[in-house]
């Protein structure tokens, strides 16, 4: 009876075993234009990483994101459905402290792993002008845990070129994060027109600190 | 002692087999493997409209999804056309965000003043690659959870994946503590049975904080309940060295799981205006990652560039944001 078991267990893993094969199907192809440019990006950032001081660094970083990305299309984006409903005078007053809060968490990111080296391992096309590249740590230690991580950067292709407007990490986005903050502190703080002036308030206390 | 588990498994196996075939002839199961069953079914679709193939047209289920495949000059475009959004497509709603709010916050303080003081002791008392170890344990462990919901969900590719990984991994990889199936080609992968839900259609329900264990929703607290109860084999022994283990493993799971996440988490919390709201989206962007298997987590993704490609060519966003912005409020009303 119980090898008959262990027999029939025996077969089952066999058969569990054949079924693997692993010819891998990727379903998009590469963008070699947008790959090269993240590449190009990626080092420009390594370079501004070995810059003397903090402040030298910051402001390497500062510039890199004004060049390269669209902060100002991630800025619209993350306001959801509200984007439409602001007004001139907010939108002079949001824009600017969304790219000084957007340029402080790049900067805090980039200088937390600043010793890491990214080299990009792959890209996706959306569309023709939504393309994602994909990168990774290529320097890991021994037993990080990031080592895995597929890092991700989705660029837009605008007139002026190729521009980051979010960034993840296997497949978690930062801007649909932050559309998920901005809009549920809209909607708490009354909606509409109030909500985005008590955002902007937000934003402004934040960014001063 | 022994043989409860195998009766177990083999009714299990059974039931949820037979539920499974009426499942997939009822066409619940949507689209297993994402993107490649889409589109051998599109091509299937083409192949009997084109030839009124009679083979093509009698097979034994019909096609998931109307599916249109484009293959455009470098991008293939899978484009599903199905007015039910598929329940894995949406996005949870907060519908008890005052409690959640409060759940969050009583969670937040046990994790201030307990787990991250123990995810930093167990740091300080072990290095990266045995912490690294643990963690392969842990998920090799964890393979009966991982394989009965690989079999429930009809990925048998993955299920064999699984069982090749616990194999190699136990024998070659000391018990679980080395990757050796990794370096073979043979990727991890999780699975629980809230996704296993989710695949065969069930709605997610609100968005749910519980107490302890975190972000959650109803479906995938339903199926961390099965995961944890019904799908571990330690629970079907009843010795007190079983609940020591079950009790060390909790704990060993915690800090563990933990441990990586002081620091993106702590980063998260000094950057966002909302720490709640953060916390909610990657979690729920995670689970959609995770129950489409990562395979079309990218077609999913809203549109950044949408509203803007209309003033692309100007300079100015400014000038026309109104306008446009203006004209489409309009239409939706002429609309109505």
């Amino acid at each position: 009876m119980s090898i008959t078991y262990s027999k029939q267990i025996m077969l089952a893993i066999m058969v569990f075993f054949l079924t693997i094969v692993t010819p891998k199907t990727h379903y998009a192809y590469a963008d070699e234009a947008a790959e090269t440019f993240m590449r190009e990006v990626l080092l420009l950032s390594n370079k501004a990483m070995t810059a003397d001081t903090i402040e030298a660094k910051l402001a390497g970083v500062e510039e890199l994101v004004d060049e390269y990305a669209d902060i100002r299309r991630t800025g619209r984006f993350v306001l959801g459905q509200y984007a439409r409903r602001m007004t001139k005078e907010q939108a002079a007053q949001y824009y600017p402290l969304f790219r000084t809060y957007a340029t402080t968490i790049y900067q805090e990111v980039l200088l937390q792993y600043s010793g890491e080296q990214l080299e990009v391992t792959g890209s996706i096309d959306r569309s023709a002008r939504d393309i994602i590249v994909n990168s990774k740590i290529s320097n890991a230690g021994a037993g990080s845990p990031f080592a895995d991580t597929n890092f991700q950067w989705r660029l837009y292709k605008t007139p002026k070129g190729f521009k980051v407007v979010d960034a993840g990490a296997n497949n978690i986005w930062l801007a649909i994060e932050q559309r998920s903050q901005f809009t549920s502190i809209i909607s708490n703080n009354g909606g509409g027109t109030q909500g985005i002036d008590s955002l902007i308030s937000q934003l402004a206390a934040r960014v001063g600190k | 002692m022994l043989r409860r588990p195998y009766y177990f498994m083999k009714y299990f196996c059974l039931i949820s087999s037979a539920l499974f075939v009426s499942l997939f002839l009822n066409n619940k199961v949507e689209a297993m493997v994402y993107p490649s069953t889409i589109i051998h079914n599109a091509k299937a679709v083409e192949a009997s409209s084109a030839n009124s193939d009679p083979s093509a047209s009698t097979a034994s289920f019909r096609p998931v999804n109307q599916v249109v495949a484009i293959n455009n000059t470098a991008s293939a475009l899978i484009l599903i056309q199905d007015k039910k959004q598929p329940a894995h497509r949406t996005i949870a709603a907060d519908d008890w965000e005052g409690l959640n709010r409060f759940t969050f916050k009583l969670n937040d303080k046990t994790d201030k003043l307990l787990f991250v003081p123990l995810s930093k002791g167990y740091r300080k008392i072990t290095t990266r690659k045995m912490r690294k170890a643990l963690r392969n344990f842990l998920s090799n462990l964890n393979t009966p959870v991982v394989l009965v919901n690989d079999l429930l969900q009809g990925q048998f590719k993955r299920a064999g994946q699984t069982t090749g990984r616990f194999i190699i991994n136990t024998s070659i990889g000391l018990g679980g503590v080395a990757d050796p199936a990794k370096h073979l080609g043979i990727p991890g992968h999780t699975e629980d049975f809230g996704q296993t839900l989710a695949v065969w259609g069930i709605p997610s329900g609100p968005y749910v904080v519980l107490p302890l264990f975190g972000p959650s929703t109803v479906r995938d607290a339903v199926g961390l309940v099965v995961d944890s109860v019904a799908l571990s084999p330690l629970n079907y022994i009843q010795t007190g060295a079983a609940s020591n283990a079950r009790l060390s493993r909790f704990g060993a799971t915690l800090v563990a799981t933990r441990e990586p996440l002081i620091e993106p988490l702590q980063e998260i919390e000094n950057n966002s205006l909302d720490y709640y709201s953060s916390f909610k989206s990657f979690y729920l962007q995670a689970r959609r990652r995770d129950i489409l298997n990562g395979n079309s987590a990218l077609e999913s993704l809203p549109d950044i560039g949408d509203g803007f490609d209309e003033f692309d060519e100007f300079d100015e966003f400014d000038e026309f944001d109104e306008d446009i912005d203006g004209s489409i409020d309009s239409a939706t009303e002429n609309s109505n």
